[in-house]
C-alpha cells in the first residue's frame, strides 16, 4: 500500500512540478498543468459548437501536440493532460447548444434537450445551463473518483489471476463485445472489427518477410496509426457530413442567438432536488462507461428515463396528496413538472448520466489497455505514439523500493483528472455562458477547417505527402463504411488491439506447449471464450426475434 | 460522434432535435417497410459480398502474401505461424457477412444509409458527389506543390533577379503559399458548393483559415512544416 501511496505522490508531483512551461512571477508553470486548462477551454468550445466534438478536437490535436512536444516520455504528461481537458471539457460544453437551440452539440447531449430547450423557451436559459454545469461536473468527478479506486485493483487482479490463455480470451471478449454492442447489427460490427483486425495485420509479422503487401514496399511497416484512426474517424465523419449537405437543397439555418440574460442562480432547495437524479444518473453512467464500446448516449437515455419514472412517480403521490388535502389542493408545494416540459431534472439526469462515462470509460482503456471509447482511443493512440507509457496491467506492477515510471504516469493521469474537474467546478459554468455564441457557427464553414487542419496536423506528424493520401484513402472507407451502415469504432479498436491479440496469443499457444485448445486450457479461459462466442450469438438471436430493441448508442 | 440530427417536426430552430429523435436513439426508428424491401437487398448483398471476399482473402491472399502458414516449426517447437491472425481477421469478416446477409430489421446507426432505396438518381448524385471531392483534393494538392515554384517562375519571367525555388521554399512568405493558396482553395471550394453559390466571403474564409493555420504553426514552431515543405 506505501508503495501505491508513494506512487501517487510522485504522480501528482510529476504533473505540478512537471517541465515549465513558462515563468510566472519567478516560479515555474508546469506544461502539464497549463496544457489541461488549455484543453479544457478548447472542449468547451467544441462541445459548445455543433458538428464539433471531443474526440475531433482529440483526434486533431494529437498530431499536433505530438510535433510540438515529440516523442520522448517528458511529452507524455502535457500531451495526455491536453487530451483529457479536450474530452471533459466537451462533455460540459455539449450541453449549451442543446439547451440554447434544440441543437445538440454532442450525441451524448441529446437527452438533455428535451427539458433544456422548453427551460430556454420559458426564459430559463442560464438556469438550465447552471443546472447542465452542477450536473455534468458531479457525474463526472463521481465517474472519475471510481476510476481511481477501481483502476487499480482490476489491472492488479488481471495481472495476478490472468495467465496469457486467459488474456487472450480476454482480448477476444472484448473484441466481441464491441462488435455486439456498437451500432445496431452485430454482422456489422463483426465486418467492421474483421477489417480493423485485417488492417492490422499489414506489413507486420514475425518473418522477415512482410505479409499481406501485395508487393508494395512502402506497406512494409504497416499503416501508421494516426492515418488510420483519423482518416476513418475523422475524415469518415466529416466526408458524411460534407454528402449530407451535397444532397441539402438549403443549409440549416443558423440559429437565432438567445435574447435572454443567462443569470439564474440555483437555490439550495434546487440542488437538494436534484440530488437524487444526479446520484442515480451518475451510478448508470459510471457501470454503463466501464462497459468498452457502449457510449454515452445510452447512459444518458437509461439515465433519463430513470429520472423521468422517479419523476412521474413523485408527481402523482404529490396529486393524491393534495387530492386528500383541500388546503393544498391545486397548489403545488414546489415547481416541480413532468420531464419534458422543462424539468430542471430531466436536465441533472441527461448530464449526469452523459458526464459519468467519461472517467469509468477508461477503467478498461488504463487497466486492460482495451479502448472503450473514442476519446479513450486517442489516449491510447498518444500512449503508442509517445515513448514511456503502454497501458495494461503491467503498468500498474510495483516492486519494493523500485519506482514503475509507468504508475507514475498514471497517477499523473488521475492528478490531471482531478485537475480538469477542479477547472470545471471553478470556471466550467462560465465558460458555457461565454462560449455560448459558438453555438451560431455553421457546420458548412466548420467542417471544411475540420478537413485542412485534420489534412496538416497529419503532414506535420508524418512529413510525408504519402501520409495525406492514406489519411485520404482511410477517411474514404470510413466514408463507405458510414454509408453501408457499419458503424467505425469496432475497426477502430480492433486495428488497436489486433497486435496484441496476435503477440498473446503466440506466447499463450507457445506457452501451452502448442496445445491447440490453448483457449480452453483452464476454467476462465474456458469461461471467457465461451463468453466470446456467446456474446454475439445472444445479441444475434435477440434481435432476430425483436428486431431494434436491443441497439446500444454509439460510443462515439 | 453523429452530428446534429436531421430537421424534425418540433418547434424550434431548423434542424433542431426532437423527442422522435430521442425515440431512434432507443433503435425503434428501424421498423419501417424498406427493411424488407430495397434495404433489405442491400444488406443481402452486403453480407454475401462481405462473405465471398473473405473467401478470397482467406483462400487466395493470406496464402499467397504470407511466408508462413497457421503454424511454423522453429528450433524444434510449434509456433502460430503469420497466416494464423489473417486467417483470423478473415473469419471474423466472413462470419460478419454471414450474420448480415441473414440479420432482419437490423438498422444503420448513424441513419445514412440509403443505399438501394434511392434509385439511380440517389447513385448519380452521390457518384457527383465522389468525383467532385476527389477532383477537389487533387487541385488543391496541385496547387499546394506547385504554387510557389509557379510563381517564381512567373516572377522570373517578368525578370525579377530571384534565386532557385529550393533555396526560398523554408523562408515566408514562399513557405506559406502553397499551403495558403491549395488549402484556402480547398476550404473556399467546399464552402461555396455547399452554399450553392461563389462569394467573396466565401475565399475570404478559406484564406482566413489557411493564414490562420500556418501563423499558429509556422510563427512559434519553426520545425514544424507545412505542406509541401517537408517534401523531399
Amino acid at each position: 500500500m506505501t508503495e501505491i501511496l508513494h506512487h501517487a505522490w510522485l504522480g501528482i508531483l510529476a504533473v505540478l512540478l512537471g517541465d515549465p512551461l513558462f515563468a510566472l512571477g519567478g516560479y515555474g508553470v508546469s506544461a502539464a498543468l497549463v496544457m489541461v486548462a488549455a484543453g479544457f477551454v478548447l472542449g468547451v468550445a467544441v462541445g459548445a459548437t455543433p458538428g464539433l466534438a471531443g474526440p475531433m478536437a482529440m483526434a486533431v490535436s494529437l498530431p499536433i501536440l505530438i510535433s510540438v512536444f515529440g516523442f520522448g516520455s517528458d511529452a507524455l504528461l502535457p500531451v495526455m493532460g491536453f487530451l483529457i481537458g479536450v474530452m471533459k471539457g466537451a462533455t460540459v460544453g455539449g450541453a449549451v447548444p442543446a439547451i440554447l437551440f434544440n441543437t445538440p452539440g454532442t450525441p451524448d447531449a441529446y437527452m438533455t434537450a428535451l427539458d433544456g430547450y422548453p427551460l430556454t423557451r420559458q426564459g430559463q436559459a442560464g438556469k438550465a445551463l447552471r443546472v447542465a454545469h452542477f450536473s455534468s461536473a458531479s457525474g463526472d468527478t463521481f465517474s472519475d473518483l471510481v476510476l481511481i479506486l477501481c483502476a487499480p485493483f482490476l489491472a492488479v487482479g488481471v495481472e495476478r489471476f490472468l495467465d496469457l490463455p486467459e488474456k487472450t480470451a480476454l482480448l477476444l471478449l472484448s473484441l466481441a463485445f464491441v462488435s455486439a454492442a456498437i451500432g445496431g447489427s452485430v454482422g456489422r460490427g463483426l465486418i467492421s472489427t474483421g477489417l480493423g483486425l485485417l488492417v492490422a495485420y499489414v506489413g507486420t509479422g514475425l518473418d522477415f518477410h512482410p505479409r499481406l503487401t501485395l508487393g508494395i514496399d512502402d506497406l512494409a511497416d504497416g499503416f501508421a496509426p494516426a492515418p488510420v484512426i483519423l482518416g476513418v474517424l475523422i475524415l469518415g465523419e466529416v466526408f458524411t457530413r460534407f454528402e449530407g449537405m451535397w444532397h441539402a437543397r438549403r443549409l440549416r439555418r443558423t440559429p437565432r442567438p438567445v435574447h435572454q440574460r443567462l443569470a439564474g442562480r440555483l437555490t439550495r432547495q434546487e440542488r437538494r432536488r436534484l440530488l437524487p437524479h444526479i446520484a442515480r444518473s451518475a451510478l448508470i453512467g459510471t457501470i454503463i462507461g466501464a462497459l468498452p464500446g457502449i457510449g454515452s448516449t445510452l447512459a444518458a437515455l437509461l439515465g433519463y428515463r430513470a429520472g423521468r419514472m422517479r419523476q412521474a412517480r413523485a408527481l402523482r403521490a404529490r396529486a393524491a396528496a393534495g387530492a386528500m388535502d383541500a388546503g393544498a389542493a391545486g397548489k403545488r408545494a414546489d415547481d416541480r413538472v413532468p420531464f419534458g416540459e422543462g424539468a430542471i431534472e430531466g436536465v441533472a439526469a441527461a448530464e449526469a448520466a452523459n458526464s459519468s462515462v467519461v472517467g469509468a470509460n477508461l477503467i478498461p482503456a488504463l487497466s486492460l489497455g482495451i479502448p472503450g471509447n473514442v476519446a479513450a482511443v486517442f489516449l491510447i493512440l498518444a500512449a503508442e505514439t509517445i515513448e514511456g507509457f503502454n497501458p495494461g496491467p503491467t503498468a500498474f506492477r510495483t516492486s519494493p523500493g523500485l519506482v514503475n515510471p509507468e504508475l507514475v504516469i498514471v497517477f499523473g493521469i488521475f492528478t490531471m483528472m482531478m485537475l480538469a474537474n477542479a477547472f470545471n467546478w471553478l470556471m466550467g459554468g462560465s465558460m458555457m455562458r461565454w462560449l455560448a455564441v459558438l453555438s451560431r457557427v455553421p457546420e458548412h464553414i466548420l467542417m471544411p477547417f475540420v478537413l485542412l487542419l485534420t489534412l496538416s496536423g497529419i503532414y506535420i506528424q508524418q512529413m510525408r505527402f504519402s501520409a495525406m493520401v492514406i489519411v485520404v484513402l482511410f477517411g474514404a472507407l470510413g466514408w463507405g463504411m458510414r454509408r453501408l451502415g457499419i458503424t467505425p469504432l469496432p475497426f477502430v479498436i480492433a486495428y488497436i488491439l489486433g497486435d496484441r491479440l496476435e503477440d498473446t496469443a503466440r506466447q499463450a499457444f507457445s506457452a501451452t506447449g502448442g496445445d491447440g485448445l490453448f483457449l480452453f486450457s483452464s476454467p476462465v479461459a474456458s469461461l471467457l471464450t465461451l463468453a466470446a462466442l456467446t456474446v454475439p450469438a445472444v445479441v444475434f438471436w435477440r434481435r432476430l426475434r425483436a428486431p431494434g430493441e436491443t441497439k446500444m448508442g454509439p460510443a462515439m | 460522434m453523429s452530428g446534429p440530427s436531421q430537421p424534425s417536426g418540433r418547434s424550434g430552430p431548423p434542424g433542431a432535435f426532437s423527442g422522435a429523435d430521442a425515440g431512434a436513439l432507443a433503435g425503434r426508428h428501424d421498423a419501417t417497410p424498406n427493411v424488407r424491401g430495397g434495404r433489405g437487398r442491400s444488406r443481402l448483398a452486403l453480407g454475401l459480398a462481405t462473405l465471398l471476399a473473405a473467401l478470397l482473402l482467406g483462400a487466395v491472399w493470406v496464402p499467397a502474401d504470407t511466408q508462413t502458414g497457421i503454424l511454423q516449426y522453429a528450433r524444434r517447437q510449434v509456433m502460430l505461424g503469420d497466416a494464423f491472425a489473417p486467417l483470423l481477421a478473415a473469419a471474423v469478416l466472413g462470419l460478419g457477412g454471414l450474420l448480415t446477409a441473414f440479420e432482419r430489421g437490423a438498422s444503420p446507426p448513424t441513419g445514412v444509409m440509403r443505399a438501394g432505396t434511392e434509385g439511380g438518381q440517389g447513385a448519380r448524385k452521390r457518384a457527383l458527389f465522389v468525383l467532385f471531392l476527389a477532383a477537389t483534393l487533387c487541385a488543391a494538392a496541385l496547387v499546394v506543390v506547385w504554387a510557389g515554384p509557379v510563381l517564381l517562375g512567373l516572377a522570373k519571367l517578368a525578370g525579377f533577379p530571384v534565386p532557385e525555388y529550393r533555396a526560398l521554399r523554408a523562408s515566408p512568405p514562399w513557405n506559406a503559399i502553397g499551403f495558403v493558396l491549395g488549402g484556402g482553395g480547398m476550404v473556399a471550394a467546399l464552402i461555396a458548393t455547399f452554399e450553392h453559390r461563389l462569394s467573396w466571403r466565401a475565399l475570404g474564409l478559406g484564406l482566413l483559415m489557411a493564414i490562420a493555420i500556418w501563423a499558429v504553426f509556422d510563427l512559434p514552431f519553426k520545425h514544424l512544416l507545412l505542406p509541401p515543405n517537408a517534401a523531399p
